[in-house]
């Protein structure tokens, strides 16, 4: 199933946690390929990556005392155009696919981008879209 | 099963007549040589001929650990200094030193109880013991390690910290035993499941004896399940020789306190009366069989009860519940009571919760209690580490009555300690 491992990296809202999550990706020659931060008001929240990598990643950062996970996110992808992304989310709501949390994730070559998601059922949310007519990563 | 078959089953009666010779002859010697002693009973109006029986024990005065302060360095001794083998001091966790003498028989007795203690869990000659406890002033590491060569066992006087160190010594000795604080070992834990060792497979440990810093039993089942031993607690101060005044029986259903060698009360803290067994209150103990620094009714501030029924074990010695709480560890948060033990207790019993955690008191009202993850409970969700967060403060009001605020931490955030944790960190002025 073509899908995407997303890395996820608990960490406390404080300065430098963020610096030090990626000078230890550096260290281990891991490339970066998107990034969102997810927050909460209790202190703490979750730092996202998709990477070249995943498996190097994960067990790099553990390594070094973080906490780490890796998840799978559905990589759908946008149309270079205005509306491009309406026009998946139409299709989102009207599949009745409600999203935990998403980011956008440019491809190495920049030259298409993908909206990645996180949903609660990943296999049933790739069905639907695919029956819409919908291209995931990687193609 | 038993070390000294005839000391630990005493008949009842037996013990009630040993208590009583040996409390009397205990109160005779103070009286003659100890100063501070002889103005204590002279002012409470209590000669020795009053001591006939255990039970007048009640009318003697208490021993504070202000009073071996004020008769530091040697005005507690009973006997001549040429008859000490051995000093001790001990710190408490606050507080300036207090001075231990032992003479020869006190070491033999010691280390007699300890190799009782040892051997009621099942320790014997062709174990290895690895010592983590601190060698030196503090009298934990040496009565064990008394104790345990007393049986025979092997000893490896390890000390405390340099874990990687203590891992090696234990795959290459094929340690069986260890003794170690409950801090200490959650750490090791960590340590270990860091490495990717596993204690069942790759280390020979069958028990730790666990002690020095009270503990709940939440955590003791956390240290059975990540270390794959029987954790046995141990109960015991400098005062009174050191670890071993009570310990664990197979059962591990409370600790036994050896009755030939001590006499237990159980107090109001606040009012100085004496409870009834069953009621929860400070423990208050007089030595029955020590030679060089004899202490009558030491206040240990220590919070227990007495369990009264019978072990199957067949010892007759009555046990002590683990210890709830220290009379000093309490502290107030909007008026109410609470014990570090009561936090440790329910936090220990949370799924995702780890090892370490600490308390902050910034004033009368406020209480933060920093929690670490554990890092195998984070799926990249954050609603659920929000989840884990509500239901810990939740259970917290529960238990304590005061809905602290809980932070939650990444693993290996908190200082870890190879000693004594310091669990409370007090900034209130008053």
């Amino acid at each position: 199933m073509n899908t995407l491992r997303q890395l996820s990296v608990f960490a406390e809202n404080k300065p430098g946690r963020i610096e030090k999550i990626t000078k230890t990706l550096a260290d281990a020659g891991i490339n970066i390929l998107a990034i969102s931060i997810t927050t909460t008001t209790e202190g703490f929240g979750a730092i996202k990556f998709i990477v070249d990598n995943s498996e190097l990643a994960l067990n790099t950062l553990k390594h070094n005392g973080f906490t780490a996970t890796l998840n799978e996110v559905l990589g759908i992808k946008l149309q270079d155009r205005p509306g491009g992304l309406y026009s998946v989310t139409t299709l989102l709501t009207k599949n009745n696919i409600n999203i935990e949390n998403a980011h956008v994730f440019v491809d190495g070559h920049r030259e298409k981008a993908y909206l990645l998601i996180e949903v609660e059922n990943l296999a049933d949310a790739k069905e639907r879209l695919s029956r819409e007519g919908l291209l995931f990563y990687p193609e | 099963m038993y070390w000294n078959k005839e000391a630990e089953t005493i008949e009842t009666t037996l013990l009630d007549k040993l208590q009583a010779d040996r409390l009397r002859s205990t109160v005779e010697t103070l009286y003659a040589n100890v100063q501070f002693y002889k103005s204590q009973m002279d002012r409470a109006g209590v000669k020795p001929s009053d001591i006939k029986t255990a039970a007048d024990i009640r009318k003697l005065p208490f021993t504070t650990r202000e009073d071996l302060r004020e008769n530091f360095p040697d005005g507690l001794l009973a006997v001549s200094k040429e008859n000490i083998v051995r000093l001790h001091t001990s710190s408490g966790t606050t507080g300036k030193p207090k001075a231990i003498y032992f003479s020869r028989h006190d070491l033999d007795a010691a280390s007699e109880l300890m190799a009782r203690n040892l051997y009621m869990t099942g320790l014997r000659r062709s174990d290895t013991l690895q010592n983590m406890m601190t060698y030196g002033l503090f009298t934990g590491a040496l009565m064990m390690h008394y104790g345990a060569e007393k049986i025979g066992c092997t000893v490896i006087p390890a000390g405390p910290g340099n874990t990687a160190r203590q891992i090696s010594l234990m795959q290459d000795f094929g340690t069986t035993a260890i003794h170690i604080t409950p801090s200490y070992s959650l750490y090791l834990a960590s340590v270990l499941q860091k490495q990717g060792i596993d204690p069942e497979r790759d280390l020979s440990i069958k028990k730790a004896y666990i002690g020095a810093e009270p503990y709940t039993e939440e955590t003791r089942n956390k240290i059975e399940s990540l270390l794959k031993v029987d954790a046995y607690n141990c109960y015991g101060l400098s005062e009174m020789n050191g670890p071993g005044v009570a310990f664990e029986c197979e059962f591990k259903n409370g600790l036994h306190l050896w009755e030939d060698n001590f006499i237990m009360e159980i107090l109001d803290p606040v009012t100085g009366e004496t409870l009834p067994d069953g009621a929860e209150g400070e423990l208050v103990l007089t030595t029955l069989n020590r030679e060089a620094m004899p202490i009558l009714r030491y206040r240990t501030k220590d919070i227990t009860k007495i369990l009264t029924d019978k072990c199957p074990c067949g010892r007759t010695h009555r046990r002590i519940h683990r210890i709830i709480g220290r009379a000093d560890d309490m502290f107030i948060v909007k008026g109410v009571n609470i014990y570090p033990q009561q936090i440790e207790r329910v936090l220990m019993s949370i799924k995702g919760v780890a090892e370490n955690y600490q308390i902050n008191l910034e004033n009368l009202d406020k209480m933060t209690v920093k929690v670490e993850i554990d890092s195998n409970m984070f799926d990249g969700n954050v609603e659920h580490i929000v989840n884990l967060r509500n239901e810990i403060t939740e259970l917290l009001k529960d238990e304590i009555l005061v809905k602290p605020t809980v932070e939650l931490l990444e693993p290996g955030t908190l200082p870890f300690s190879e000693g004594k944790a310091v669990r409370v960190i007090d900034t209130r002025t008053m």
